[in-house]
């Protein structure tokens, strides 16, 4: 007899193996259809082709936004600065993203950012106005008396606050955050180095209220926020980086052009890529490992599945 | 007189119109600013403005020489600006309807008190101060369509919309009506002013003085009426009246402007204001306006010399009691200038409290206020920025390009953004850091120049409740702050804010400051 002979035993053993190791590891990894990483992180190229192949390697946008979805794209708006100077998210990002959500079947692409600055020189200087409506999507200025009163019961600080009520769930499919990653004086570190804004920071932007009132108890008022509201995707602009006098900046001195963009759907890995760009340990931040401690994501980016590319 | 009723309602038209034009030019006057008129237009065609401005500022003011034109139309057709154009003039015109307020043409007694006004403002200008802020009719439209009617009317507007967007069914189709608007043509921000109270009452004022009879400001109060009839007392058009007159002295009790002499036949030409009523409603058709030969005007001016004396002893008297009105160090600290300001006595002395700054400035960082008497009586109404309800933007200089008068200089952007308008400090009894030891920094993040100017000492501290934490406190670089008051404006605290802005080390057009600083 030519056939290898196993016993029931061994039959029994290897199907428990395999079907045990199917569940532990998932089946994409074991048998190699499909992977789709958590985190993706694509240097180099142009703003608009990273953010695409950054993408394509979490699988497609239509991964993300369903055919006949309302979308709100919410990047940073925030400073009435030039393009370039990495206050603002970059509007060649931001038109890419949204041109995606059309090319995965979205109906309805907003784009909004409760600004700083006046509102309309943020949206004009910014660039991302006249690149999101080239793309087609609605670009809209927050009207103060269109925020809804959301309770936030696991909040250990923040109890209520004030939420623009097109961002909030009911009134949207899908939110993609789109943060620039910059210096930033508030968010805390363990080491004492400076702060940086990144994704959580960047949800601010919804919010309405005394805002400035947020920044006491940061750390915890973010991961309360974020609770309740999430981002359904984060994709990280580290094109130009802001290394110093930010989050405004002013000066192309202080801007580091890093041509990096990462996205994912955890909130929290992404910014912790976010961080490792910006040179620092993603446990430094100290709202990110609250948020990672409360189950908001993976700060640990040894576990993160994570696919790198560099692009010519 | 159909012929005559169609010039009527043509002068109608025009009224309406230059009202209309008068308030579309002020409403220009905002981010981004555009547009092919200047949104000073009305400022710049008033002679008034120009003659007594140069004169106390002794420089000869050029943005003015479009009232060339007014000058011209006058001497050929008398006062016709004040029946045709001005702006004040046919509000008044419109308020005597809803008032049925009675021309009363018969009471000239008091038609005298404009020249008065007029002759002392000519002498205290010689005496290099302006009191056209207080009394010329274009600079007291302007600043109450500024200061009250806009602000009121897109209150009005936005709480109609406001009250739609919290109903559930048409709050959607109210907002997708309303979004495209907003920030183009519906303010995105609702202008509020401090003082906007004492700016309407001096205009119901003159509002209820129409009660008397109509037009009264424009007959026996307005300095540009006095210049006008001055320069239009002699025009060539005029009214005429045939010899078929039968004496019914219709056309003389209905004049608005008490114009009309005794003898029904002789027209004062320093007060008509050529509005055709008296041609429309002659039942003999005996009125016509046409140009004649000179023909005798009855004593114009009704000035004696006691009153020139007078009047002339009035302007020297009334200058030193103004300027003699201070107010506290204190207050006066906390009004911060616009930037590229000209130094506070050429300043007051040059600009009119048009409020064309104020308006546009409403449009973007919102920090310019009228004051009240923050700045003494002599600076009533005139900018200040109050940064606890706006702030000076960083990449904004549009109120220094809409300045009629030049009391802004007109100032790049690159200069706007070095130039101190004041400086911030930090009020450590009310600052979260030190009253709380919490971090807060919304002032450093907000903080535009690129360098910042607001930099935080880090500190190991004992907190209230006895634990130990690193705590960032906030202090100004000196070198660095310009005083825009965006840290005072965002600081979250309620009321008064824990870091503001003073005059101390502010750069007025013209002169740097000497003080020094370290850091």
């Amino acid at each position: 007899m030519a056939y290898p002979i196993i016993t029931r035993r061994e039959f029994v053993t290897g199907a428990a193996t395999v079907a045990v190791g199917t569940v532990l590891l998932g089946p994409n990894r074991l048998f190699g259809t499909v992977p789709v990483p958590d985190v993706s992180v694509v240097r180099g190229g142009s703003a608009a082709a990273a953010t695409r192949r950054a993408l394509e390697l979490l699988g497609g946008m239509n991964h993300y936004v369903a055919s006949g979805d309302t979308v709100i794209v919410k990047p940073n708006i925030g400073w009435d600065t030039r393009v370039g100077l990495g206050a603002d998210t970059n509007p060649e990002v931001v038109k890419e993203v949204i041109t995606m959500c059309f090319e995965a079947g979205a109906k309805k692409v907003k784009v909004f950012d409760n600004t700083c600055n006046e509102p309309r020189r943020c949206y004009q200087s910014s660039g991302i106005e006249a690149a999101a409506k080239s793309a087609g999507a609605e670009v809209e200025f927050m009207n103060e008396n269109r925020y809804d009163q959301i309770d936030f019961p696991n909040g250990v600080r923040l109890k209520s606050w004030p939420v623009y009520r097109d961002a909030l769930p009911g009134n949207r499919d899908k939110i993609i955050n789109i943060p620039v990653l910059k210096h930033h004086s508030l968010p805390k570190t363990k080491s004492g180095k400076p702060g940086i804004s990144l994704g959580f920071k960047n949800m601010m932007g919804i919010m309405g209220g005394n805002r400035g009132q947020i920044h006491n108890g940061f750390e915890e008022n973010i991961v309360d926020f974020c609770t309740v509201i999430r981002a359904d995707l984060t994709i990280v602009d580290a094109t130009n980086v802001l290394r110093r006098n930010g989050p405004r900046g002013g000066r192309l001195a202080d801007v580091e052009k890093l041509d990096t963009i990462i996205a994912g759907a955890d909130m929290v890995a992404v910014d912790a890529w976010g961080v490792k760009t910006f040179g620092y340990e993603p446990d430094d931040l100290i709202y990110l490992s609250e948020a990672n401690r409360r189950g908001l994501g993976h700060i640990d980016l040894s576990r993160v599945v994570t696919v790198e590319e560099r692009l010519s | 007189m159909a012929h005559f009723q169609r010039w009527k309602n043509l002068r109608i038209g025009s009224q309406v119109f230059f009202l209309v034009v008068f308030f579309v030019l002020l409403w220009q006057a905002r981010y981004p600013l555009g547009g092919p008129f200047p949104m000073d237009l009305f400022l710049r065609l008033d002679p008034l403005l120009g003659i007594l401005l140069s004169i106390a500022s002794r420089v000869v003011l050029l943005s003015f020489a479009l009232s060339l034109i007014i000058i011209v139309l006058t001497l050929i057709f008398g006062r016709a600006f004040c029946g045709w154009i001005c702006p004040l003039g046919t509000t008044f015109d419109v308020a005597d309807h809803l008032m049925k307020s009675r021309a009363h043409g018969t009471r000239i007694r008091t038609r005298w008190w404009k020249y008065v006004v007029l002759i002392g403002l000519m002498v205290a200008a010689i005496l290099s101060y302006q009191g056209l802020w207080f009394f010329d009719p274009l600079v007291l439209l302007d600043r109450t369509a500024t200061g009250v009617i806009l602000p009121w009317f897109w209150f009005l507007i936005k709480e109609l919309f406001a009250t739609t967007f919290n109903i559930p069914v048409i709050q959607n189709p109210a907002f997708g009506l309303y979004n495209p608007l907003a920030g183009v043509i519906i303010p995105l921000s609702q202008p509020l002013f401090l003082h906007s109270m004492s700016i309407l009452l001096f205009f119901v004022g003159i509002l209820a003085l129409e009660k008397l009879h109509r037009r009264f400001w424009c007959r026996s109060l307005c300095p540009l009426g006095a210049l006008l009839g001055v320069f239009g007392h002699r025009a060539p058009f005029q009214r005429t009246v045939k010899s078929d007159c039968n004496e019914c002295a219709l056309c003389r009790e209905n004049c608005k402007m008490g114009a009309i002499h005794k003898d029904y036949d002789r027209t004062n030409r320093a007060d008509c204001i050529l509005c055709l009523n008296c041609a429309i409603i002659c039942p003999q058709d005996s009125i016509t306006f046409e140009f004649a030969s000179l023909k005798h005007s009855p004593a114009a001016f009704d000035l004696t010399r006691r009153r020139w004396i007078g009047a002339a002893v009035a302007g020297v008297a009334v200058v030193p009691l103004i300027k003699t009105t201070r107010t506290t160090n204190q207050l006066s600290s906390r009004s911060l200038r616009p930037p590229g300001a000209l130094p506070e006595d050429l300043f007051l002395n040059r600009c009119v409290r048009c409020q064309e700054c104020v308006q546009v400035c409403s449009s973007t960082g919102g920090c310019l206020q009228p004051s009240l008497l923050e700045t003494g009586w002599d600076g009533c109404w005139s900018p200040i920025a109050n940064m606890r309800m706006g702030y000076c933007e960083y990449q904004c200089n549009l109120c220094s390009k809409v300045c009629p008068s030049g009391a802004i200089h007109k100032i790049t952007l690159e200069d706007k953004q070095s130039r101190k308008m004041g400086r911030a400090f930090f009020d450590r009894n009310r600052c979260i850091p030190y009253d709380r030891m919490e971090d807060c920094l919304v002032c450093e993040e907000h903080c535009p120049t690129p360098e910042k100017a607001i930099l935080f000492d880090v500190r190991e501290t004992r907190r209230p409740d006895g634990t130990i934490a690193d705590v960032k406190f906030p202090y100004v670089r000196l070198d660095r702050c310009i005083g825009c008051g965006i840290c005072e404006y965002i600081c979250p605290l309620p009321g008064e804010s824990g870091v503001y802005c003073t005059r101390e080390n502010e750069e007025r057009w013209g002169q740097k400051t000497n003080i020094a600083f370290t850091s």
